[in-house]
This record gives structure tokens, C-alpha cells and sequence, in this order.
């Protein structure tokens, strides 16, 4: 077979963390780089067909209107494309605020596809509504009453899908995009929680999209990103200036929301600087 | 009037569903020790608490396959009582002195003033298709811990032999492994040093090597307290268009061939021993003798394809 794969497979810039691997800057000719450009695009493109055939509608979920793969997916489509994992390992930290002691695990690993990596981070927190929240007396449940197994497994699955999607182009999906494709909506199912602006799920997703993004910008330096989300949550309050806080998981509700749409312009800044640099 | 259903299958999930606990270990499960990590056993020990429990599908899979042995027992009681032999010592908790091996057997086959342990398990039909003898029952990383659970109960009961009886799941067939366990005195001895390694790292607090195997490793109950290093082959993306175009033109054609090669086996039937004329066609034939050279029997391994068409968008 006259197959080229390593030319078609060399592209690595869509492997957020490796910008250093950006094969355009080893060629200056605009013609090679939008030729590379669309045989990236034709890779994802079939990625994503061949993701859609190797799962079902109940490996994602329907979360804020966009579709997620979920944990179950990501299991699946790391053997089919052969994206492996390395050196995973896992933290428990301990925090503290008005409400009490409360732990995070935090999970990370290198996840490697065809010459690309990522380090992927999944967290959860003994704070995640889904497994803490008392929904009759509307408070957490004390922290021996939440079952510490689940915590580490909604992190580890957070990191697995996180690792998955991001090497794979599988982020950031529009019903439009899988339709197209012949995925139906409508056997998806859909994550909603009563009483409720902002489901809870989405929620931790958000959280997950703000620490990763920070991350990156920070260059993968946990203070550096606790320094830029303290500065980016801090606000003019009406008896003087809020301070902002230093981890996520402290953010719910508006709050949260508006922390997610300023990390995700800064974010945004950091990736067009990073382009301008290329 | 409106009449209203119950969803009886979302019914009985939530009921599957309540079932799925996780139960501590305090021994050495003989139906376990013949997985081939060791670090999963110990962390079967030291860290079942933190083990992710097995999911809804399993556990109908559990269920049906408990009921289809219980079911066998009583029946394999009757037939047996007609032949002479018992069914003895049903669900009798056993241990490997010295050990922490432990377990219960099904029973004993009681005959002649011999004692054989007996293990019985329910698989589905492909499963049973595929196993034919002990070694067999490598194929499956679930299957190849059933000699051990057998072995395991032989060498508690200092009996020289065991019987695994397989059930298949679709037409209640079975089918018989005898064990013989002078056959097996290193695989035995394998067990007992695992049983020995787990309640070493037990009392020293430390873990095995990681067994960094794709196939054995993806699922595992502990892979996130674990975290092997898992490397996966997967696909290549080939750039190809002449090949491109003959996948196109395959698929495109298959659907005839289907149809093609159904015609072919009708008609072969139709035709077989006669000549004659239909319509505008002249049939006929004759009887070829061929003389085929005697072929042992034999293992072939071949490629399996599946060529899919990926949707096109639009």
C-alpha cells in the first residue's frame, strides 16, 4: 500500500500542550502550512466519524446543549485510536472554608496518539454537588457520609476523558457537527437537575474547563494558575473588594459562570499570542 | 380511559442496581487467585473498599448465571441419583491450611469411595463453543481462573481429582473437564507462592509490579488507584486513493455479491443431478469425483476483516 501516514500524522499542533512540536513553524511556505492545515482538519474529521461509529448514544451526554463524550466513550475510543496513558498519579488535597474540611482529588497522566502528548488533570471534589449535596436539608453531607470511592473515580474519569478528547480533536462538539454525521440527538441522554439554573454537572465541567485553562496559560504551574484565578475572581463588591478565591471548587452558581467566560477570554488572548508567535 | 404501563425493565434495573455492593475480602478468594496480577490481589486485600463496583449488565449476567447453576444442581442431583452417584457437600466452606486461600465448592461428586470437587459454571454459547479443552480456557481473561478454583478445592480436600461441568447459557448442554491434580502440581504451587507474595506485601505495606497490560488492564476495578501504563496499537490513517477507490467500489458491490452467492446456493440445489432447459437457459452438469488427501486436525489462524463505510456529512 502506497499509504502516507507520517505526513498526514505529523501535525501536532492540536495537541494543546506541545506547541513547541508545531510542525508549520518547520516550514515557511504559507502554500505547505494551509495544505498541512487541511489534511489536519480531513484527520479530525474522520476521528470523529470513526468515534461516532465505535460508540453509542449512551457513551455521551447532551450537557448545556453540547454534546460530551462521556467516561464510558473515552474507554472505548482509546483502544480503537491507540492513544495510551503514562505515568498517571493522584493527589488528595485537603482544604478548608466557612463550611468545613473538604479534600479534591486531583488526577493526572500523560496521554500520547500518534507522536502527540498531553498531561491530562481530572478532579472531583468531596464538594461535588452530585455526591455531597444533602438536597433535603440543602447542605453538604458530612464528609464521612460521602463516599470517598466515587470522588476518585469521577476524578480519574474526568482525566480519562479529558486526555481522550483533547488529543483527539473531540472537544468543543456541536449538535450540528454529529448530526451531519447521522448521530441522533435525540437518543442522548440529557443532564438536568431540578431546581436549578445551572446543572450540577455542568457545573463541574466548568470548573474542569477553568482549571485546565489556567493551567495552560500558566504553563502547567499550579500556583501560577491559583494566582491568575484569585486575580480573575476577585471583584468590586458594595463594601469594598472581594477577593477571589484560590481554588474552583469554591465557585458555583453566577459566580462560576462569569469565572468561566473571563478564563475563557483570557485563554482566547493566550492562544491568539501563542499563534503570533508561530 | 387512558391506561397506564409500568416500565417494567427500568423496574427491575433499579433492583439489579440495588444488588451491586462491594463486600470485604479477608481472604484469598479461590475463585481469584488464578487472575494473573498480582497486584490486583493484594489489592483485593488491602483495598476493596476502593474498588469500583461491577456495573448493571454484569450484574443481570451474575444473576442469570447463579440461577442457571442452582437450577442445574437440582437436576444433576435427580440424574445422578439414578446412576448411583451423589451430589455431596454442597456450598461447603474449605481452606488450604497454612494459606489464606479459601472458598466454597458446588459439591462433590461421590462415587466408588471417590471424591471428586466439582465447580460448575454457566457461559454463553459463544464461550462454550470455544472451549473445548482445559487449555481453552486461556482464551478468556474470566475463564482462565476456573482450573485454579477447582485445583484450589482438590488440594484443600487432598482429593486427586476435580470436575469442572460448563453449562451453556442458550441450550443447557454441558460439557465435562476433568482435572487430575497430579497433572497440575506447578500451577498449584504458582498459587500458593501467590498466596504467600500477596500476605507478604500485605504486612510490609507495599504493592507488586504493575502488570501494564492493555487487554487485562482495561476494566480492572482498581485501574484508578492503580494507573497502569497502558499502551494501545490502534488504528493508522492511510492515505490511499487508488485503495481508496477499490474500498468504494468493494462496497458498493458487496450488496450483489450477497445476493449473488444466495441465488448460487438455491440454484445449486435446483440443478443438482439434472440437465434440462428454463426459459432462455441451457442448465447442465456432471459429476466430478475428487480425491482429497486425509488432513489432520488442525489450528488455523486467520484475518477477520470488517470494512465499514464512515457516514458522510451532509
Amino acid at each position: 500500500m502506497s499509504g502516507n501516514t507520517t505526513e498526514i500524522l505529523k501535525p501536532e499542533q492540536h495537541v494543546e500542550t506541545m506547541p513547541q512540536m508545531d510542525p508549520i513553524s518547520l516550514d515557511d511556505s504559507l502554500e505547505a502550512a494551509v495544505t498541512l492545515a487541511e489534511k489536519q482538519v480531513a484527520i479530525l474529521e474522520k476521528v470523529l466519524k470513526i468515534a461516532l461509529k465505535r460508540t453509542n448514544e449512551r457513551d455521551w451526554f447532551d450537557q448545556g446543549g453540547f454534546p460530551y463524550l462521556g467516561g464510558s466513550g473515552a474507554e472505548k475510543l482509546k483502544p480503537v485510536f491507540g492513544v495510551s496513558m503514562f505515568d498517571m498519579s493522584r493527589e488528595k488535597i485537603f482544604s478548608k472554608d466557612d463550611e468545613g474540611q473538604y479534600y479534591i482529588y486531583e488526577y493526572r497522566a500523560t496521554y500520547k496518539w500518534k507522536g502527540g502528548s498531553t498531561m491530562a488533570i481530572g478532579t472531583c471534589s468531596s464538594r461535588d454537588k452530585f455526591f455531597a449535596w444533602n438536597s433535603v436539608d440543602k447542605i453538604y453531607k458530612p464528609l464521612s457520609q460521602v463516599d470517598e470511592t466515587n470522588i476518585m473515580k469521577s476524578a480519574y474519569t474526568n482525566m480519562e476523558v479529558n486526555g481522550v478528547t483533547r488529543l483527539l480533536g473531540l472537544r468543543n462538539l456541536t449538535w450540528e457537527q454529529l448530526s451531519e454525521l447521522g448521530f441522533d440527538r435525540n437518543k442522548i441522554s440529557k443532564v438536568e437537575y431540578k431546581n436549578s439554573k445551572t446543572d450540577k454537572s455542568e457545573e463541574h465541567q466548568m470548573r474542569t474547563e477553568i482549571r485546565e485553562m489556567l493551567l495552560e496559560i500558566g504553563g502547567n504551574d499550579n500556583s501560577k494558575a491559583r494566582d491568575n484565578l484569585k486575580q480573575l475572581t476577585s471583584f468590586q463588591g458594595k463594601d469594598g473588594m472581594v477577593p477571589g478565591v484560590e481554588t474552583v471548587d469554591r465557585l458555583s452558581g453566577k459566580r462560576l459562570e462569569i469565572a468561566h467566560s473571563n478564563a475563557k477570554k483570557e485563554y482566547d488572548k493566550f492562544q491568539s499570542e501563542m499563534r503570533a508567535e508561530q | 380511559m387512558s391506561v397506564e404501563f409500568p416500565d417494567i425493565p427500568a423496574i427491575m434495573d433499579q433492583h439489579k442496581q440495588s444488588k451491586i455492593t462491594v463486600w470485604p475480602v479477608r481472604s484469598n478468594r479461590a475463585s481469584q487467585i488464578g487472575d494473573e496480577c498480582l497486584r490486583k490481589l493484594v489489592y483485593y486485600r488491602t483495598d476493596w473498599d476502593k474498588m469500583t463496583p461491577h456495573g448493571l449488565a454484569l450484574q443481570y449476567i451474575f444473576d442469570e448465571g447463579n440461577e442457571q447453576e442452582a437450577s442445574l444442581t437440582t437436576e444433576l442431583q435427580e440424574a445422578l441419583k439414578k446412576e448411583g452417584i451423589q451430589f455431596i457437600e454442597q456450598q461447603k466452606g474449605i481452606q488450604i491450611e497454612g494459606t489464606e486461600i479459601s472458598g466454597k465448592i458446588d459439591g462433590k461428586i461421590a462415587r466408588q469411595r471417590q471424591y471428586l470437587p466439582t465447580d460448575i459454571k454457566s457461559c454463553s454459547p459463544v464461550v462454550w463453543d470455544n472451549l473445548e479443552t482445559t487449555k481453552d480456557f486461556n482464551k478468556f481473561s474470566w475463564t482462565k481462573k476456573y482450573p485454579a478454583q477447582v485445583l484450589v478445592y482438590m488440594y484443600a480436600e487432598a482429593e486427586p481429582g476435580g470436575i469442572l461441568l460448563l453449562k451453556n447459557k442458550s441450550t443447557g448442554r454441558l460439557k465435562q473437564f476433568n482435572l487430575v491434580l497430579d497433572d497440575w502440581l506447578d500451577y498449584v504451587e504458582e498459587l500458593l507462592v501467590k498466596d504467600r507474595l500477596i500476605r507478604e506485601h500485605m504486612q510490609e505495606g507495599t504493592l507488586p509490579e504493575k502488570l501494564n497490560d492493555p487487554v487485562h488492564c482495561t476494566g480492572c476495578p482498581f485501574a484508578h488507584i492503580c494507573g497502569p501504563d497502558l499502551s494501545f496499537e490502534g488504528i493508522d490513517f492511510e492515505n490511499d486513493p487508488e485503495f481508496e477507490k477499490k474500498l468504494e467500489r468493494y462496497s458498493q458491490l458487496k450488496p450483489a455479491a450477497s445476493e449473488y452467492t444466495k441465488l448460487d446456493t438455491e440454484i445449486k440445489k435446483t440443478v443438482q443431478g439434472r440437465s434440462f432447459a428454463c426459459g432462455d437457459f441451457l442448465v447442465e452438469g456432471k459429476w466430478v469425483t475428487k480425491n482429497n488427501p486425509a488432513k489432520e486436525a488442525s489450528e488455523t489462524k486467520y484475518w477477520q476483516k470488517s470494512i465499514t463505510k464512515l457516514p458522510v456529512a451532509g
